[in-house]
């Protein structure tokens, strides 16, 4: 439960936590409630109601859990989720089995799916840490990571529905574009969400031109153009890795 | 229906809602979750209560007491018991046009 409360921001917690966590153990939540909580913690980050004081902190402050080790966290499994996505590709087209159909000779990657599914939540999770670490300031990259979860999600759900996955990719731009000058961020992160779309644009043009031909795509050809994609995970996990915790003022 | 709250977005309703709450007394987050449940019929999500109550008690309408143990007990202010008036008679005269409507157009 209090990775759930984790992901509010840290003034709310102080205000608040103590009297949720009672509520909590009081009505033990559902899997409706968990949704609930984390729609309602992405609100209290975008729409701040309890402000941090900016007195200095008082000293229990300095012992109140730190929203670093959560982001780190979500930054590792980020970088996972690059890994997961580069390897259900590798299993999904060169490693799967060939099957013959009366759609003649093919790979079934449909053990894949499972690990595709995976690198996406993690790239999500990655999202998520992205939103804990940026301030309320950064709006443009804020509503570019909230726009491209949903986004990603329905895209994974239904691949075939390119609108998804053109919001997604602009959402991830906007997001890119937003977080430029952010203390964790670099050029190199937006070079690598910019270099990620490229690739899966690259790899939906080539998919669509070559069934256009009635030529079928080569395994290895997919498997190089959907790699191109993972600086996108890469770009998000190793910033979140960058953030380091705040010192507090002696 | 919430004429007033709009800037409170998606936590209009349920603002609304627990401002009736505590019409009777003061309630802590639990108590207050149990009541809207019992007067509008459909369960408040937990996130979406502190949401609201963070709202509310931003704009004064409800104050937070001395927490009993770990559960803090919410009241209306003056403010918040008077914005709830000026609700509720909106509510009011809504219900009785539409009302009065519906029976001049009965078949």
């Amino acid at each position: 439960m209090s990775a759930l409360i984790r992901l509010y921001p840290r003034a709310w917690r102080e205000r608040y936590e103590d009297e949720f966590l009672a509520l909590l153990e009081a009505r033990p939540p559902t899997i409706g409630d968990r949704l609930d909580i984390v729609r309602a913690a992405l609100d209290a980050r975008m729409n701040p109601q309890v402000r941090q004081p900016e007195a200095p902190e008082p000293a229990h402050a300095a012992d109140a859990p730190d929203d670093t080790v959560v982001v780190r966290r979500l930054g590792y499994a980020a970088l996972a989720g690059g890994l997961a996505w580069v390897g259900a590709w590798s299993l999904a087209t060169v490693a799967a089995p060939v099957v013959y159909d009366g759609y003649g000779p093919h790979r079934d990657g449909s053990a894949a799916l499972p690990v595709l599914l995976l690198s996406v939540f993690l790239l999500v999770g990655g999202l998520i840490g992205h939103l804990i670490v940026l301030p309320a300031s950064r709006r443009t990259a804020r509503v570019g990571a909230i726009a491209a979860i949903p986004f990603l999600l329905l895209w994974t759900a239904g691949p075939w529905n390119a609108w998804f996955g053109l919001v997604a990719l602009v959402a991830l731009a906007v997001f890119a574009v937003g977080s430029i000058g952010a203390p964790h961020w670099s050029v190199a992160a937006t070079s690598g969400i910019f270099g990620g779309i490229v690739g899966i644009v690259g790899f939906g043009l080539v998919a669509a031109g070559l069934v256009n031909l009635g030529t079928a795509v080569p395994y290895e050809m997919l498997l190089v153009i959907t790699a191109a994609a993972t600086p996108i995970w890469l770009a998000v996990g190793a910033s979140l890795i960058r953030v380091r915790p705040v010192v507090p003022a002696a | 229906m919430t004429r007033g709250f709009e800037e409170l977005g998606r936590f209009a309703e349920p603002s609304l809602y627990i401002l009736v709450s505590l019409a009777s007394g003061p309630r802590h987050g639990y108590a207050i979750m149990t009541d809207v449940e019992e007067i509008s019929g459909t369960p408040m999500g937990p996130g979406t209560l502190y949401g609201a109550l963070a709202r509310l008690e931003k704009r004064g309408l409800i104050e937070a007491l001395e927490p009993d143990e770990r559960r803090r007990p919410y009241r209306l202010t003056a403010l918040g018991a008077t914005t709830l008036e000026t609700q509720l008679t909106s509510l009011n005269g809504f219900v009785a046009t539409g009302l009065a409507r519906m029976k001049r157009g009965a078949p």
